[in-house]
């Protein structure tokens, strides 16, 4: 599917897990890793790979809080990861116009 | 390409459902807002009804309702609010609310002993809040919320401060003549009720808006 795909659509974010991940987080705010996990299907060890990718991009960011039911991890959308999710949307509505879109 | 049309489609879906919570979000803050706001001051009349009130039974109520209001914006903070999602925020947001509902007040109380109304200072300054809240409200529009808008584009449907201050400005000449003509007390529970009614209809509209989104399909 890449080689398809013109070079400037975010590469962190065409992954399906991860668009999945910041498509949940624009669309719910902050969750914990926990929700995200059930919310995907994925194993523990998968979330933290797409979520650390994301992370050292600056896409997410991730911290403990202290809840009355016990300490859980937040993952949140940083304003970055947001900026990048809706440039991807809009490029990808775009690029579904233009080949739908038939030829002159 | 089908690949691609599922995460656009998917990524309509999340807009959709964001702009819903968001709206959700803006209008059940209105309606705890205003049953916060009357419950804390109904509870302080119960507490400081009747006469030959002793001086430590006002020391008492006083430390009362410091901790109801301190629980209060406990409480508050656990209401789901449209700010948690990941919107874009002006500079300096904190700031601005602080500023907006603490002006208003910080002016307003002291000008109350001012007004010519035939009434004592302290009078006039259990309706005085009302006037205040309102311009409060209007001021978080023009400082905050109006950024909201402008920063995030088609996420809030509606101008709920501005209604709802817009609202109690307009119905302040009201509760004034009422202190004037028909007593303090009178013109305190026109003011509480009414706060209420506003708040909750600007509650309704928000909720209407949002409920929109999805009648839309």
């Amino acid at each position: 599917m890449d080689e398809e795909l013109p070079r400037d659509l975010d590469p962190v974010l065409m992954n399906p897990k991860r668009f999945l991940i910041a498509s949940i987080l624009y669309m719910l705010g902050p969750r914990t890793m926990s929700f995200l996990r059930d919310s995907l299907g994925i194993t523990w060890g998968d979330l933290y790979r797409q979520l650390k990718t994301m992370e050292e991009k600056g896409y997410v960011r991730v911290r403990k809080v202290f809840t009355p039911l016990g300490p859980r991890t937040l993952v949140e959308l940083t304003e970055r990861g947001l900026e990048s999710y809706l440039r991807l949307v809009e490029q990808l509505d775009r690029m579904l116009k233009t080949l739908r879109s038939p030829p002159p | 390409m089908e690949s691609l049309e599922g995460m656009s489609e998917l990524a309509r879906l999340a807009r959709k459902v964001r702009v819903l919570l968001c709206n959700l979000c803006d209008a059940l803050y209105f309606f705890v807002m205003g049953g916060l706001i009357t419950g804390y001051w109904l509870v302080v009349s119960a507490l400081l009804a009747g006469a030959n009130v002793p001086r430590w039974a006002w020391w008492c109520a006083a430390a009362g309702m410091a901790l109801v209001t301190a629980g209060i914006l406990l409480a508050l903070e656990d209401v789901p609010r449209a700010t948690h999602l990941a919107v874009r925020k002006p500079k300096g947001e904190g700031l601005r609310w602080v500023a907006s509902f603490l002006l208003p007040f910080a002016v307003a109380y002291p000008l109350a002993g001012r007004i010519p109304l035939g009434r004592a200072s302290w009078e006039i300054l259990s309706v005085i809040w009302y006037p205040a809240l309102g311009v409060a409200l209007v001021a978080a529009h023009l400082l905050v919320y109006r950024d909201y808008k402008r920063l995030n584009p088609g996420l809030f449907l509606s101008s709920p401060f501005l209604i709802a201050g817009g609202a109690i400005v307009a119905t302040t000449p009201l509760v004034l003549a009422l202190m004037v003509y028909r007593g303090l007390e009178s013109a305190w529970l026109m003011a509480t009720g009414t706060m209420v009614v506003v708040y909750t209809l600007t509650g309704l509209y928000v909720l209407k808006k949002a409920l929109r989104v999805i009648a839309r399909g």
